[in-house]
């Protein structure tokens, strides 16, 4: 249920902020998750919110043009862009994820410590 | 706490790495967003809503209606009105050109592209377009027509960048990481002069320059002529064919350098392409027009005909409109973005179109200054005068300096320096500018009288103005600025800076420039050729002129078809015959009779295909690339004394120049250096030519059964994106026409027609026109190369021209209301 919600709030971030959502969104989950593999959750929300977002695009624009246009200006195949793209979501929401976790653990110490 | 630690750093880097740009492209997680980056542009969809926010500057609502290809028509009940419509429309479809073709005449490019463009920018600099630009706004008196519209059309541009949606940012901008700039009313003042460098920067010093080094001077001066040996001016002279001045070449004599005239002090001052020391082969721009009187035409009503040929580019250097303000102006034609009038076009009483004169407006001067390491002063009748200093600062994308120049001003212009000669020059282009009046004038014209006075104003680039008027007249003029010299001097040489003497004196009467109205022979064309008979004239204009070859085609045409209509005038826009081709053909078959020999195979199948050419570059026809290969080994084995020790040629005469020595055939001009013991004549050299062309073509396009040597393969348009990606370009496309033909195709393929357009004025206005591209800017509309189609195959599109709006809106398919601020 977290991770629909990780995505929802992924492919909404993103509509109304754009990219630095995806790394806010993966940084709340890996602080507030205590789940097993956190990054790869949130790496997966990531990419697969943006690969939503450009299927939208399909429906509504004309993506094949765009692609064959991208080709041609910066030299890499289509398919390579929009996978570029998708591990791009992917790795910001791994990273957020990571620091998310990483600032858990952190806080989990220093709160073992004042308790103490 | 390593692992937090190690997350802060990997996000850090990541971060860092997504948010910058590497090289060239764009920060990375910008560009990708789904939502806000490259991926956005792929909507195309426009907005359903056609009421805008409200717009400064606006005193009443304006309409913009567009048709079904996608030209803005614009009902404003002010001047000033319609053009903020005009800009807000032109910004709508081509902001990133207006953008782009504004920094490259500002020398701003590498703020949007990077530090590899920055000698473009350079030169831009140096050459002083938008200083002198700046110089002509600031000089406006704010209350001037000229000011007002300017402000007018910056206000209709920006009222569109700040409206603009996401998806309506141009994909270029994507593509460089960038945004739009706001647009500046000078902005379109710096457009006039770059159409001015475009068009009238015309070196013909530094070729005479380079010819003289290797022959001599009296050589030079002949290989590069002042009066054409061919005579079929523009304005008529009485005869019925074209009148050839033949005269024999002088010898080549020892290498003539003038001390400190070295041709390099001019190059600064001389377009890339005509630097390019490979673009040897015949590649010829050239633009026509051409009007018949009612008397020639088959409904008793006159009609004019244009087709200025330009660089080609996606989007297209022009973008059609209508403008409508009620009792004050009606127009329709086609602007330049950034321009804020109707460059070319007709309204209810006068059409008009225009060919580029060619004419020399700028010349050279060689400074004495005081001290070669650092000048401060320059010597004008021995006296030291302060050099003017310009400091010109270059950024790069991130806004960071990456150069500083300090460009020298003498009171004639810029100054140049190649080690230590300091070169200065003055161009019209640079000086005053009264064009924008004009082009305003002139969409208000209703006679052919009231439009020749809106022009007298036109000061630069000179043009050769074509028009019509619905009573029945034709006239044309070569309108612009014509220095008046020295006594006894041309413009074709570098004067001496230290003298006052040297200066202009003034310029040319209007009264005085080339021109006709109504000529007895019912009908006026010009193909940028020599626009007076100099036999009649005794003022110069120039030098070096195009060749009369489309100027005798079209005159050929239009003589030996009494009455003609419009179909016809379309048709010969795109005439595939040549009057190079009638003469050069000719003279290889006539040396081909004479032969002593038996030729080898090779050369009897050159002979007899050349033979049975019906001398018409047609996209089927399989010989004119095997007579394009022989005129260009002719020129090469003809100008071999205008060659580098390495064979490399330095500079080429035009043909009309060869066509001349075809007429003296033991000329030492035809001897080969290379053959010391043998001394060739005119026969041997296109004999020889012609042998050489069949193999070179055989050898690039294999046997001639093969299907290979079709000239609509084998020379073709190339119409790129502004930027020159190929993704976003038209290549390889198939048109008819060849070298010196009136549809020009030669070369790189990038320049042609740029816009052709068809008028008839009668009771009602029958207006056609076509040019290759479409009305949008973005690569993923449909209207960005539509019309490419029927421009490849010489149709021309039904121009729309309703009497009123309530017309208009009955075959609209869009319409956009701006609406005035309510504090104006």
């Amino acid at each position: 249920m977290i991770i629909l919600l990780l995505f929802i709030s992924m492919v909404l971030g993103t509509l109304f902020f754009g990219w630095p959502a995806i790394v806010m969104l993966g940084f709340l989950y890996g602080l507030t998750v205590k789940q097993a593999r956190p990054c790869v959750y949130s790496a997966l929300s990531g990419a697969g919110s943006w690969m939503l977002l450009l299927v939208w695009r399909t429906f509504n624009g004309t993506i094949p043009t765009l692609l064959t246009i991208l080709e041609q200006s910066v030299n890499i195949p289509g398919w390579l862009v929009i996978c570029i793209t998708l591990a791009s979501s992917g790795l910001m929401g791994a990273a957020g994820a990571n620091l998310g976790v990483g600032t858990q653990l952190i806080l989990e110490k220093l709160s073992t410590r004042f308790s103490h | 706490m390593f692992r937090f630690i190690s997350s802060i750093v990997l996000l850090s880097t990541l971060l860092y790495l997504g948010s910058s740009r590497i090289g060239s492209l764009p920060p990375l997680f910008n560009f990708l967003d789904p939502v806000h980056g490259v991926w956005i542009s792929s909507n195309i969809e426009e907005r359903s809503s056609t009421t805008l926010k409200p717009i400064e500057g606006l005193s009443d609502k304006v309409q913009i209606v567009y048709d079904s290809r996608q030209v803005p028509h614009i009902y404003a009940q002010s001047t000033e009105d319609v053009l903020i419509g005009l800009g807000y429309a032109v910004a709508r479809d081509r902001l990133f050109q207006l953008e782009l073709q504004t920094r490259a005449t500002a020398g701003t490019l590498t703020e949007i592209l990077g530090e590899r463009v920055l000698p473009l920018d350079q030169q831009a600099r140096q050459l002083g377009l938008a200083w002198a630009a700046e110089k002509n706004h600031s000089a406006l008196d704010p209350t001037s027509e000229s000011f007002r519209y300017q402000l007018a059309y910056a206000q209709g541009v920006n009222a569109w960048i700040r409206g603009m949606t996401a998806s309506e940012l141009p994909l270029e901008y994507h593509l460089l990481g960038q945004k739009p700039m706001e647009w500046h009313p000078q902005y379109s003042a710096y457009l006039l002069k770059r159409m001015g460098w475009t068009l009238s920067m015309k070196n013909t010093e530094r070729k005479k320059n380079l010819a003289s080094g290797l022959v001599g001077k009296d050589a030079a001066n002949a290989l590069f002529p002042v009066n054409s040996w061919i005579q079929e001016p523009m304005q008529p002279n009485g005869h019925q064919e074209p009148r050839f001045d033949l005269n024999p070449l002088p010898e080549p004599t020892d290498p003539y350098d003038e001390p400190g005239n070295s041709p390099s002090h001019l190059s600064l001052f001389t377009l890339p392409e005509q630097l390019d020391q490979n673009n040897f082969l015949e590649t010829t721009l050239g633009s026509n027009n051409w009007a018949i009187s009612p008397g020639r035409s088959n409904n008793g009503n006159p009609i004019l005909a244009g087709d200025p040929h330009l660089n080609l580019s996606l989007p297209s250097i022009w973008y059609e409109a209508h403008l409508h303000v009620a009792g004050e102006l009606e127009v329709y034609g086609v602007t330049i973005p950034g321009s804020p009038a109707i460059n070319i076009g007709f309204n209810r009483n006068v059409a008009w179109t225009f060919t580029n004169t060619g004419s020399d407006v700028m010349d050279f001067y060689r400074e004495e200054v005081d001290n070669p390491q650092d000048p401060q002063a320059y010597l004008l009748d021995n006296q030291w005068q302060a050099l003017n200093q310009r400091v010109e600062t270059y950024l790069d994308t991130e806004g960071s300096v990456i150069q500083v120049d300090t460009i020298l001003h003498t009171h004639r212009g810029p100054v140049d320096e190649d080690s230590e000669v300091y070169t200065s020059l003055r161009w019209t282009v640079l000086e005053e500018s009264g064009e924008l009046d004009a082009l305003i004038a002139i969409a208000k014209a209703t006679s052919t009288d009231e439009w020749m006075s809106g022009m007298e104003s036109w000061l630069a680039p000179t043009q050769n103005g074509l028009v019509i008027d619905r009573s029945g007249n034709i006239a044309i003029r070569s309108s612009g600025r014509y220095p008046i010299r020295p006594p006894d001097s041309n413009g074709d040489r570098i004067y001496d800076g230290s003298t006052s003497d040297s200066d202009w004196k003034g310029w040319l009467d209007v009264a005085k420039y080339p021109g006709a109205i109504n000529p007895s022979q019912g009908y006026l064309t010009s193909s940028n050729q020599q626009p007076v008979d100099p036999v009649l004239y005794e003022y110069y204009l120039g030098s070096d002129w195009s060749p009369p070859w489309r100027a005798m085609r079209i005159n050929q045409l239009l003589r030996s078809t009494p009455t003609l209509t419009l179909a016809d005038l379309i048709r010969f826009q795109t005439d595939p015959g040549s009057a190079r081709a009638d003469i050069f053909v000719a003279a290889f078959l006539n040396a081909a009779n004479t032969l002593s020999y038996v030729p080898n195979s090779s050369l009897q199948q050159a002979i007899s295909l050349l033979s049975g050419w019906d001398r018409l570059y047609t996209k089927s026809n399989e010989r004119a690339i095997l007579f394009e290969t022989a005129m260009n080994k002719l020129a090469e084995n003809t100008w071999d004394e205008l060659e580098d020790q390495e064979g490399q040629p330095i500079v080429r005469p035009g043909s009309t120049v060869l066509a001349s020595l075809l007429q003296t055939p033991e000329n030492i001009w035809w001897d080969e250096r290379a053959t010391a013991d043998k001394q060739e004549d005119r026969d041997d050299i296109l004999i020889k030519s012609l042998g050489q062309a069949i193999e070179i073509v055989k050898d690039e396009y294999g046997a001639e059964s093969e299907g290979g040597w079709q000239w609509g393969k084998v020379q073709t348009a190339n119409i790129y994106h502004l930027m020159n990606i190929p993704g976003l370009s038209a290549l390889g496309i198939p048109v008819q026409g060849g070298p010196e033909t009136l549809n020009p195709s030669s070369g790189s393929g990038r320049h042609g027609a740029s816009w052709r357009m068809v008028v008839e004025l009668g009771d009602s206005i029958i207006a056609k026109g076509i040019y290759p591209g479409g009305q949008s800017g973005n690569p993923l509309s449909p209207a960005y190369q539509n019309q490419l189609d029927d421009w490849s195959s010489g149709n021309l599109q039904e121009l729309y021209f309703p009497k009123s709006i309530e017309e208009m809106l009955k075959s609209s398919t869009k319409v956009v209301e701006l609406l005035p601020s309510r504090n104006p």
